[in-house]
């Protein structure tokens, strides 16, 4: 047993079901939206499977920071981008400079971390 | 093939203060903020399922006035599915996940990070959409259409809730994406697929149905936004239909995500306590992948009534799904028969989700027959079922899990004899309360409804259940005592207190900040349950003790 065949195995199963439930006569739009579900878990199954190729044994130590700071600006980004939704475009600005600091961040992390 | 991240060849100091832990990597860390705010939020939904039940303790009664029984009971059912137990379950794998697989962190840790943060925002919104002048959100936690749109629900109210649950959900779906790559792709040397423990497994298949099922929630989310700002988008008698399927197509495999990670946490405390192996590992792994994908395809039984949806189909692998629940059934029992039973306070948990949960599932079973639904759908009836399962099941499973690691995640360890009372209060609590409701439906209660008429056996029944609300509080009350009081008197738990099986207990209470290090390295795994088998090799080792 493998990490992806257990993944693929069960959008497999999952495949099996919605063949029975077009069998059954499922509409189109229901078909569309199990199998969009089945697509994306076959695409997690093949994610997995590159990642066994590509490092079948170890991963190379790495120095984790104890700090993430980006999440919570993120965070802040993807709520003001919400509240502009909702309430008007004045929170976009805020919500970019959110944004940009939080690539800014993560860039910089990136950076450090190779 | 077992992929293995090394413990970083510099090892950072434990840091203290608030600043530490809120922006901190460390999947412990992550996990107990996000533990801590679920848990918050379950005792506000709490007190608003309290104002709910004084309500209804009286017919005719007026308490509250009736929209804003509707705003509670919008924020009930959308803090407890949305804010509660599915961060409480995806949590807890995050948690516990990496230990059990001998991990020293989880993978993208940064993204975990931001998924508590996003989550939080995601919970600020949807708590102040009940706060706004125009209308707060009263659309139930599943906001229907046309009922959530701006005709209906008109105002930010109902926006702010559709950005809370699209913050919290993608939050979630983020998380547990990363417990799923941990489990699969950062096992420790020997941790194959089949020495996992079963509370891992039960993660495995709960991210894996979060991923496959919350995109669904989160494009039905942001097309009702999107609805609401351009109202001529939808034509309704067909978006109505398609949201149905849309919400139910998360909605019901939520239920799931909301259940598998507590039959884990059940299936290891009764293990434990058993003193015995877990009996049947493999059918029961066999089973809960079989039991997840049978419950990606039953959501149509939610659309009986709307005679859209394929009946006969949907009906089958709803029933189907008494199949590898008892599967499960019988490896809880079959474990437990000829097992040294003790009785600690997890044990009497994880005993009672076993009943109480049955209750919940064989009701499940009578609502997938579409002519029992047509008669109790709406009703009472399926509250009572939906609280046997998501209350008397999955909370009691939680709790199950909460005594069993709280000593693994704090270096304390919690009353007894407080447990006790406290598991007491809340099995009597829960019965009162959800069992009469069942009666209720098959009167004919209507579910969401701010009063009723004094109708003969209703009053009764409403005051009943009322009454074993008070006592569900109470019982959380001496919940609360009982982990402050721990906190403060601060009695040191050991690395193993209940002498479990797993990988976690094999390293310190609470375990350093990359899990296991030369103090407390991992053991060497051969199967589900490496610690006994440490310890059937040391007594094997010397018979004589």
């Amino acid at each position: 047993m493998s990490a992806p065949l257990v993944v693929a195995g069960w959008g497999a199963f999952n495949t099996a079901l919605l063949v029975i439930l077009a069998g059954y006569g499922g509409e189109a739009m229901v078909l569309w939206l199990y199998g969009g579900a089945v697509g994306l878990t076959m695409l997690f199954a093949a994610g997995v499977a590159a990642s066994a190729l590509r490092r079948p044994a170890r991963l190379r130590p790495r120095l984790l920071p104890n700090h993430g700071e980006v999440g919570l600006v993120t965070a802040g980004g993807l709520l003001a981008v919400g509240l502009g939704l909702t309430f008007g475009p004045w929170f976009y600005p805020v919500a970019v400079g959110f944004l940009f600091f939080a690539a800014l961040g993560a860039f910089r992390d990136w950076r450090s971390a190779g | 093939m077992t992929a293995l991240v090394e413990a970083p060849t510099v090892v950072p100091s434990e840091e203290r203060g608030l600043a530490a832990w809120v922006t901190a990597t460390d999947h412990k860390r992550i996990a107990l903020m996000t533990l801590g705010t679920a848990l918050l939020l379950f005792l506000a939904a709490g007190l608003v399922a309290l104002v709910m039940r004084a309500q209804l303790a009286q017919p005719n009664q007026h308490l509250v006035p009736t929209q804003t029984y509707n705003q509670l009971f919008t924020l009930h059912g959308s803090v407890m599915i949305y804010l509660f137990v599915t961060p409480v379950a995806i949590a807890m794998g995050l948690y516990l996940v990496p230990l059990q697989v001998g991990a020293p962190m989880v993978a993208a840790p940064k993204l975990c990070l931001a998924s508590f943060w996003v989550y939080l925002a995601g919970s600020v919104s949807l708590l102040f959409s009940m706060i706004p002048a125009t209308g707060g959100a009263s659309a139930g936690w599943y906001a229907y259409t046309p009922l959530s749109d701006s005709q209906y629900s008109p105002g930010v109210g109902m926006d702010l809730w559709l950005l809370g649950v699209f913050l919290a959900v993608l939050a979630m779906m983020a998380m547990a994406g990363a417990v799923l790559w941990t489990a699969l792709r950062m096992r420790a040397p020997g941790m194959t697929l089949l020495r996992m423990p079963v509370f891992t497994w039960s993660m495995v298949v709960t991210c894996l149905m979060t991923v496959a099922s919350f995109p669904s929630l989160l494009a039905a989310v942001g097309l009702v936004a999107t609805g609401r700002a351009d109202p001529t988008l939808f034509h309704h008698n067909l978006w109505d239909v398609a949201y149905q399927n849309l919400f139910w197509f998360y909605g019901h495999p939520v239920v799931y995500i909301m259940f598998f990670p507590f039959v884990g946490a059940v299936a290891e405390v009764l293990a434990t306590f058993a003193r015995r192996r877990f009996v049947g590992y493999k059918p029961t792994v066999l089973s809960l992948l079989a039991f997840a994908a049978l419950s990606m395809s039953v959501w149509g039984h939610h659309l009986f009534t709307t005679h859209q949806s394929v009946n006969d189909y949907f009906s089958l692998t709803s029933t189907l799904l008494s199949v590898p629940a008892g599967l499960e059934y019988f490896g809880f029992l079959a474990t437990l028969i000829g097992g040294r039973l003790s009785f600690p306070t997890p044990m009497l948990f994880a005993l009672a989700f076993i009943p109480q949960f049955l209750i919940g599932g064989l009701t499940g079973i009578m609502l997938a027959a579409p002519t029992l639904d047509y008669h109790f759908h709406g009703t009472y009836f399926v509250v009572a079922h939906f609280h046997y399962t998501l209350f008397a099941g999955s909370v009691f499973g939680l709790l199950a899990g909460f005594y069993f690691w709280f000593p693994k995640a704090t270096g304390v360890l919690l009353s007894e004899r407080l447990g006790r009372l406290h598991f007491w209060l809340m099995v009597i609590g829960t019965n009162v309360t959800f069992l009469p409701m069942f009666g209720m439906g098959f009167l004919g209660m209507p579910r969401r409804v701010a009063s009723y008429s004094a109708l003969p056996g209703l009053g009764t029944l409403n005051l009943i259940s009322s009454c074993g609300a008070a006592v569900l509080a109470i019982s959380v009350l001496v919940l609360l005592v009982n982990v402050s009081e721990s906190l403060r008197r601060r009695t040191p738990a050991p690395p193993d207190p209940w002498g479990g099986f797993t990988l976690e207990w094999a390293t310190s209470s609470p375990p350093p900040r990359f899990n296991f290090d030369r103090s407390f390295p991992i053991p060497r795994i051969r199967s589900y349950a490496p610690l006994l088998d440490l310890r059937d090799e040391q007594a094997s080792a010397s018979p004589g003790r």
